[in-house]
């Protein structure tokens, strides 16, 4: 969908989508994320989109707003 | 006269465990964390009962308040780390990569504090422990503390509402087992250490640190009582970090940059009114080696500054205490510390 913002999780080290918990500040506190590493937004309030930016600006963490290699 | 045994004081254990929720203290702790030392349990206040009743003395004293607070400088081990982590930085503060060995729990401060029940046992001759119920605990400070030619540790300080005396023994969910030969846990050797005294993120390795120590704390933290003994509220109050090093110098960069607002000023340059924001990254290995097992604590933005040295007629080196404090990021984080381990699930 054009313009709609897509947040992913990748490994640290490699870059690359990863599975694992995101920590949100509100429920759901560990958002699940699946081996594609897409984390998904529909169900998240405003507020923890915000949260995700934050931590997609934050160069080490694993949170990424820009789309990983593998997924392209 | 039977001899009798004292009661030896190296045999304490301590353990910690994640609350769901204020109020409810969890039965078992998550971990059971070897430590350097400690001193951390029931306090309460005293005051003189100042009444007036014919006596040439004060007939006594009482106690106004009761609470848990205290200091503890643990081990740190990849396993454990995370709690730790978890109890400052908060609810949900964990977020957790990687679908097998190693998996990566990076940390981002949240302003909802996590509380925990804490432990402290007690050693009672026969080898047997008494135990302190620390209910609803928050570290309201919390060091990385590097030392060459030392084992990397944590300190902490914490402050609860309540304790429970001579509490059920508790049942670890794990203990983190000091390992019979070969050191343990995080070290100071190998560490990567990457400082910038005035760029983001850093890439420039250095190897003059002696010692840091990186501080996050809550200063103002207080709680207060109305009608009970024990607090009825918490104030965590603003959020501090800083940075505070053994820095041996090498060159006069450091110097520069503090003073000059640069680190390679021109000639005949004025002092500046500058602080630029600087930055570090250090990974810090674990001792046996294991690229699998280790800490990284990332800083973006902080501002940094050098004592000033004075000169020395013994001719020793030229080391100098650099400290740093937190600067606004341009965006995102202040401090993310990630450890890895093979703990999938999160510790927030």
């Amino acid at each position: 969908m054009a313009g709609k913002r897509r947040f992913y999780l990748c490994d640290p080290d490699t870059g690359k989508p990863v599975a694992g918990l995101v920590g949100l500040a509100s429920r759901p506190n560990n958002l699940e994320v699946k081996a594609n590493g897409v984390i998904d937004i529909d169900k998240l309030t405003a507020q923890q989109i915000d949260e995700l930016e934050r931590m997609a600006a934050t160069p080490s963490h694993p949170v990424s707003e820009s789309e990983p290699e593998a997924i392209k | 006269m039977t001899l009798a045994a004292e009661i030896p004081s190296n045999q304490y254990k301590f353990s910690l465990g994640k609350q769901s929720a204020l109020g409810t203290p969890v039965a078992n702790p998550d971990y059971q964390i070897p430590v350097y030392d400690a001193d951390i349990g029931p306090m309460e206040e005293r005051v003189d009962l100042e009444l007036i009743n014919g006596q040439a003395f004060l007939p006594g004293k009482y106690k106004p308040r009761a609470w848990f607070e205290g200091d503890v400088t643990w081990a740190s081990h990849p396993d454990s780390l995370p709690r730790l982590l978890a109890w400052h930085f908060g609810t949900s503060s964990d977020t957790v990569t990687g679908a097998g060995d190693p998996r990566t729990h990076t940390f981002a401060r949240k302003d909802v504090l996590l509380p925990h029940t804490f432990w402290v046992g007690r050693p009672v001759a026969g080898g047997t422990f008494e135990y302190d119920k620390g209910i609803d605990t928050f570290c309201t400070k919390l060091d990385f503390i590097y030392e060459s030619g030392q084992l990397f540790k944590i300190g902490t300080h914490a402050v609860g509402a309540s304790v429970l005396g001579n509490a059920t023994a508790p049942t670890p969910t794990n203990t983190i087992a000091i390992p019979s030969a070969g050191n343990f846990g995080h070290t100071w050797a190998g560490a990567t250490l990457k400082l910038d005294l005035a760029a983001t993120p850093s890439t420039t390795t250095i190897t003059n640190l002696k010692t840091f120590t990186i501080s996050c704390e809550y200063p103002n933290f207080v709680m207060d009582n109305t009608q009970n003994l024990n607090p009825d509220f918490y104030s965590q109050g603003l959020w501090s970090l800083s940075f505070e090093a053994e820095f041996i110098l090498q060159n006069w960069n450091a110097y520069n940059h503090t003073f000059y607002g640069t680190a390679s000023p021109g000639a005949n340059t004025a002092q500046s009114s500058s602080a630029p924001s600087g930055a570090l990254a250090f990974t810090i290995a674990q001792e046996p080696a294991s690229a699998n097992r280790t800490v990284q604590i990332d800083i973006p933005y902080i501002q940094y500054e050098l004592a000033r040295p004075t000169p020395n007629p013994d001719g020793s080196g030229i080391t100098a205490t650099m400290s740093g404090n937190l600067s606004l990021p341009a965006s995102g984080e202040p401090i993310t510390p990630a450890v890895k381990n093979n703990t999938a699930g999160s510790y927030s």
